[in-house]
C-alpha cells in the first residue's frame, strides 16, 4: 500500500513543501527512509517504530520504503518525524487522512510530539504557498499563534493526532496571540539610563543614535561606564512592530533560541559575542549555513566591546552587511541569505594602555603603539559608523551624586517621536530610519541653507575634517533635526553633529 | 656644478666610518682636499682601519665618483660641503662641524634666520598646544623653524609652520631614502616640496640610534636658539640643549606643571638657570628685536550661551560634563555651542572630551 503526506522543510529562513511518500511492500522485514535526509532523518526509523508501538498502534512487519520529495534536496532535522509516522500509518489503513494537512513534529519513542525549531518560519511559507491546515506539535502553539490565515492544532501526542483524524475526538484551532498584549507583558529592562550617572554627552549621542538608527563608537579608558551605557541601549530603542518582531522571530526560532513560551521576541535583540568568537559565528555559515551573530541582532544591537581586539578579518566582513543590511552565506551545498539590518555599538580605548588623554592615569604608550592600535580600525569600516563619541571618566562626587538623571523611558518617548517621522518620511518597507538613506536620499532629504553650508565649510577648514565625515554630518544633523521636530536642518544641528566626529579630528595623535 | 675640494668631501661620505671627526683627520693631511682624488695618503691607513682602507683604495681605483654624484643628482639631492660657498657659517661654531649635508628641497632656507623647536616624542595635550602656538607665532614673525622630523614636538612643530605658511628645515638621523619614523614620510615629502630637508649622511644610510643625538648639534648649529617645549627627564632635546649651550647658542624653556613626568626635564632645566623661562612666542621675539606682526583680534560678537562658556573655561581646561555643570547649558546646545567656538578658534578640544580655552 501506498500513502503521501505533507511537511515542510527549512532552507535558511525559509520553508519548502516536502512531500512524505510510504510504500508498505511484502518483503523481508525493514524500514528504509529515502531522500536526502540527515542522519537525524535515518535514525528517525527507530522513533518511528518505538513511537507507533507506545501509542498502542502497529508497526508493520513488511518492508517499508519512506521517500521524501523532493528526493534531490537536502533535508534536515527531526521535524518529518509526525508526517512520515502518519504516512506510514496511513499506507497500513490505520488512519484515513481525508483532508490536506501539514503535519510538523518530532516523535518521542513513548509517542508525544516534542516541540521543534523553525515553526514560525514554515508556517509563513505554508501561508505564503496557500496551504490551509497544519498540525503541530503544542509546545510551539505559543510562537504558531501569531499566523494569522491558517488552521492551526496543537497535539501533544500520536495517538491525538490518530483519533482527531479519525473523527474520534474534536480539536479546536489555536487561537490567535496578541503582539500588543505580548510586549506588554514585558516592557521591562533590566539596565536603565536613571542608574547612569554623569555622561550627559555619551547620552546625548546614544539618544541620536537610537532615533536615527546610527551605528555607534564609543571612545574611553576603562572603566569609565562604556560597557555600562551600551547595556541600557535596548532601553531606549523605539518599539518593535509586529513586522520587524515576526522577522527577529524567524531567525531565533531556527537557531532555537525563541523562549517557546513566550514564543516571540518581543524585545529588540542585544547581541555581545566576545572577541574571541570566529568569523563564522559572527557572520554565519558552518556545513547547514546557520545564521551568524549579525543575523541574530537583526532589527536590534550588535555590540563589540573593545572593537580592536576582534580580528581584523572578522571586523573587516561587518563592512558589507553594515551597507546592505544582509548576508549572502555560501557553502558548497547551498547559498543562504540572512537579513542582517543591526545597529553597531563598538566600544574602544583610545590606546592599548586605556589612558590617552584620561585625567585619572598617566599613558605610558608610545605614539606608534597607539596610531597601530588605533589603525586597527580600516577606514572603510569607520566610513560607515556616524558617531564618534568620548566617554570620560566618572568622578567619585558624580557617582555619589543625588540627583536623578533622566528614565529610558522618557528619552525612548523622544526617541519614538523622531522615528515616526522617518518612517513618514521613506514611507518604504525596507528602510526606517536616517542611518539608511543612500547618497541620493541625503541629497534629497538633507538640504542645507546657505548659512548651514557655510558653517560646515569653515568647519572643514579650521578643524580638519575629513572628507568621510560630509555625508555623516548631513544625516546625524537630519535625525537631530527630526529629534527637535524640525523641518529643516538649522545650524545649531549641523553645529552638534560636528561634534560626534572625533576620530575623524586630527588631534588624535 | 661641484668644485674638487667639494668633490673630495662627497667621496668621503660613501664611506659609513667617516665621521666628521674623522673627514678632519683625514683632509689635514693633504695641503689642499682636491688632492684626496689624485692620491690616497698611506697615511690614512693609521687614522682607519685596515680593512676600511683597503675598502677605500677599492673605491678609490673603480672611480665611482662621477656615477654617485649623478645618481644624488637624480634624486634631486644637492650637496653643500663646508668648502661649499652656500655653507651656512652659523654651522662652523660646532665642535665638530659636519663636513658634507645632503640637501632636499629650499637650499637659500639655509641662509635664512633659523629657530630650533625641540621636545619630546610622546608630548602631553600641554605640550602639543604649547608647540603648536610657539611654532605659529614664530613662523609667522618670519623665522624659520628648525627641528628633527621625530614624533610628537618635532612633528607638531613642522606641521605648524608649514601649515601657516612658514619656513621650516628638518634635521633627518638618516638617509633620505629611509625616513625614520616611517609614519612622518608624507610630511618628509611635504617638507621636501615647501621647506627643506638636510642630512648629514647620504641617502641610502640607514638611521641608527646613535645618528639622533649626533644630528641634534646640527639643529642647535643651524638655529640662532632653541625653544624646549616638553620634555621628560632623559628626553633627547636635553642633548640639542648641550650642544646649544657650547656653541653659544640661547635656549628657551617652556614651564611645565611640576606633577607632570613630562616637564621634568624642562623644569630642571630652568632650576638650573642654564635656560631662559618664557610663557609667549613674543618673548622670544623680543630677546631678538624682531617686532611682532600685530594679529587681528578676531572681533565677532559671542553670543550669550558661548560667552557664559568662555568664562566657565577662563580657569583652566574641563570635561563635557563639567562644563555643562557649570554652566547649566542643555546638552544639544552646549554641543553646538562648543563647535562654533572650535571653529573660530577660541576654544580647543583635547583628547578625552575636554576644552580648553586656545589662548588667542
Amino acid at each position: 500500500m501506498l500513502a503521501k503526506t505533507l511537511s515542510y522543510g527549512l532552507f535558511g529562513i525559509d520553508g519548502f513543501p516536502v512531500l512524505v511518500e510510504a510504500d508498505v511492500a511484502n518483503g523481508l522485514p525493514a524500514c528504509d527512509i529515502v531522500g536526502l535526509g540527515d542522519t537525524a532523518i535515518k535514525e528517525a526509523k527507530e522513533r518511528l517504530k518505538a513511537g507507533i508501538k507506545n501509542s498502542g498502534l502497529d508497526f508493520p512487519t513488511n518492508k517499508i520504503t519512506i521517500n521524501l520529495a523532493p528526493a534531490d534536496r537536502k533535508k534536515e532535522g527531526t521535524l518529518f518525524d509526525l508526517a512520515m509516522a502518519m504516512a506510514l500509518l496511513s499506507a497500513t489503513g490505520q488512519v484515513k487522512i481525508q483532508e490536506q494537512y501539514i503535519f510538523i513534529g518530532e516523535l518521542s519513542l513513548g509517542g508525544q510530539i516534542r516541540a521543534i525549531n523553525g515553526v514560525l518560519p514554515l508556517l509563513i511559507s505554508a501561508r505564503k504557498a496557500g496551504y490551509k491546515k497544519v498540525i503541530i506539535p503544542e509546545k510551539n502553539s505559543k510562537e504558531a499563534g501569531f499566523i494569522s490565515g491558517l488552521e492551526i492544532y496543537a497535539v501533544k501526542t500520536l495517538k491525538q493526532v490518530v483519533d482527531f483524524l479519525s473523527g474520534n475526538i474534536l480539536l479546536e484551532p489555536i487561537k490567535n496571540s496578541s503582539f500588543e498584549e505580548a510586549l506588554k507583558d514585558d516592557d521591562s529592562y533590566q539596565n536603565d539610563f536613571a542608574n547612569v550617572k554623569g555622561q550627559a554627552s555619551a547620552k546625548r549621542a546614544l539618544e541620536i543614535a537610537a532615533a536615527g538608527g546610527h551605528n555607534v563608537l564609543m571612545i574611553g579608558p576603562p572603566g569609565s561606564g562604556k560597557t555600562m551605557l551600551a547595556k541600557c541601549f535596548p532601553s531606549i530603542l523605539p518599539d518593535l512592530t509586529f513586522e520587524e518582531a515576526l522577522e527577529i522571530t524567524k531567525i531565533h526560532s531556527i537557531v532555537g533560541q525563541l523562549d517557546i513560551n513566550k514564543g516571540i521576541v518581543t524585545k529588540r535583540p542585544f547581541r555581545t559575542p566576545h572577541h574571541t568568537a570566529s568569523q563564522i559565528s559572527i557572520t554565519g555559515g558552518g556545513s547547514h549555513a546557520r545564521p551568524g551573530e549579525i543575523s541574530m541582532a537583526h532589527n536590534g544591537v550588535l555590540f563589540l566591546d573593545e572593537m580592536p581586539e576582534y580580528s581584523r578579518q572578522t571586523l573587516e566582513t561587518l563592512r558589507q552587511p553594515l551597507e546592505d543590511g544582509k548576508i549572502t552565506v555560501s557553502r558548497a551545498n547551498m547559498t543562504v541569505t540572512y537579513p542582517a539590518n543591526f545597529m553597531l555599538i563598538a566600544s574602544m580605548n583610545p590606546c592599548p594602555c586605556g589612558h590617552y588623554g584620561s585625567k585619572n592615569g598617566e599613558c605610558r604608550c608610545t605614539p606608534a603603539q597607539i596610531h597601530r592600535y588605533l589603525s586597527k580600525l580600516s577606514g572603510p569600516l569607520m566610513d560607515r559608523i556616524d558617531l564618534h563619541v568620548e566617554v570620560d571618566s566618572v568622578s567619585f562626587s558624580d557617582l555619589n551624586d543625588k540627583v536623578s538623571e533622566e528614565s529610558s523611558a522618557s528619552i525612548k518617548e523622544r526617541v519614538n517621536k523622531a522615528r515616526k517621522i522617518q518612517l513618514e518620511r521613506f514611507n518604504s518597507s525596507s528602510h526606517f530610519s536616517n542611518a539608511q538613506m543612500n547618497h541620493a536620499q541625503t541629497k534629497k532629504y538633507c538640504t542645507l541653507s546657505k548659512e548651514c553650508e557655510d558653517l560646515l565649510e569653515t568647519a572643514f577648514n579650521s578643524l580638519n575634517l575629513s572628507a568621510r565625515a560630509y555625508d555623516r554630518i548631513l544625516k546625524v544633523a537630519r535625525t537631530i533635526a527630526d529629534l527637535e521636530g524640525e523641518l529643516c536642518i538649522l545650524p545649531q544641528h549641523i553645529a552638534e553633529a560636528i561634534q560626534y566626529r572625533s576620530l575623524d579630528r586630527k588631534y588624535w595623535v | 656644478m661641484y668644485n674638487l675640494n667639494e668633490k673630495a668631501v662627497i667621496w668621503l661620505t660613501l664611506f659609513d666610518f667617516m665621521t666628521s671627526k674623522k673627514m678632519e683627520e683625514v683632509l689635514s693631511l693633504y695641503d689642499e682636499p682636491s688632492e684626496l682624488l689624485s692620491k690616497l695618503d698611506p697615511e690614512i691607513k693609521s687614522l682607519v682601519s685596515a680593512e676600511n682602507f683597503s675598502k677605500m683604495e677599492e673605491y678609490f681605483s673603480n672611480n665611482i665618483l662621477n656615477s654617485y654624484i649623478e645618481a644624488l643628482e637624480k634624486d634631486g639631492v644637492k650637496c653643500i660641503t663646508i668648502f661649499s660657498e652656500n655653507y651656512p657659517r652659523r654651522l662652523k661654531d660646532l665642535e665638530f662641524p659636519p663636513y658634507a649635508l645632503f640637501c632636499k628641497g629650499n637650499i637659500s632656507l639655509l641662509q635664512s634666520r633659523c629657530f630650533g623647536i625641540v621636545g619630546t616624542r610622546v608630548p602631553t595635550a600641554y605640550g602639543r598646544t604649547v608647540t603648536q602656538s610657539f611654532a605659529k607665532g614664530l613662523a609667522e614673525n618670519g623665522l624659520t623653524i628648525v627641528s628633527g622630523l621625530a614624533m610628537g614636538v618635532d612633528k607638531i612643530a613642522h606641521e605648524t609652520a608649514l601649515e601657516t605658511g612658514g619656513k621650516t628645515i628638518a634635521v633627518l638621523g638618516g638617509g633620505f631614502n629611509h625616513i625614520y619614523p616611517t609614519m612622518n614620510e608624507n610630511l618628509a615629502k611635504t617638507i621636501s616640496e615647501k621647506g627643506l630637508l638636510i642630512s648629514e649622511y647620504r641617502p641610502s644610510v640607514r638611521p641608527t640610534a646613535y645618528n639622533f643625538p649626533v644630528r641634534n648639534r646640527i639643529i642647535a648649529g643651524l638655529s640662532d636658539g632653541i625653544l624646549i617645549t616638553e620634555a621628560g627627564e632623559k628626553s633627547g632635546a636635553l642633548h640639542t640643549k648641550e650642544y646649544s649651550l657650547e656653541c653659544g647658542r640661547d635656549v628657551f624653556v617652556i614651564p611645565g606643571n611640576i606633577t607632570s613626568a613630562k616637564s621634568a626635564g624642562t623644569n630642571r632645566l630652568l632650576k638650573s638657570m642654564q635656560s631662559a623661562l618664557v610663557t609667549s612666542y613674543e618673548d622670544i621675539l623680543e630677546a631678538y628685536s624682531i617686532t611682532p606682526t600685530k594679529h587681528k583680534k578676531p572681533s565677532k560678537q559671542l553670543g550669550f550661551n558661548e560667552q557664559i562658556i568662555m568664562n566657565a573655561l577662563s580657569d583652566g581646561e574641563l570635561s563635557f560634563d563639567e562644563i555643562q555643570i557649570k554652566t547649566g547649558l542643555e546638552i544639544k546646545i552646549l554641543n553646538s555651542c562648543l563647535t562654533t567656538l572650535q571653529i573660530s578658534g577660541l576654544i580647543k578640544k583635547l583628547p578625552g572630551n575636554e576644552y580648553m580655552l586656545s589662548g588667542q
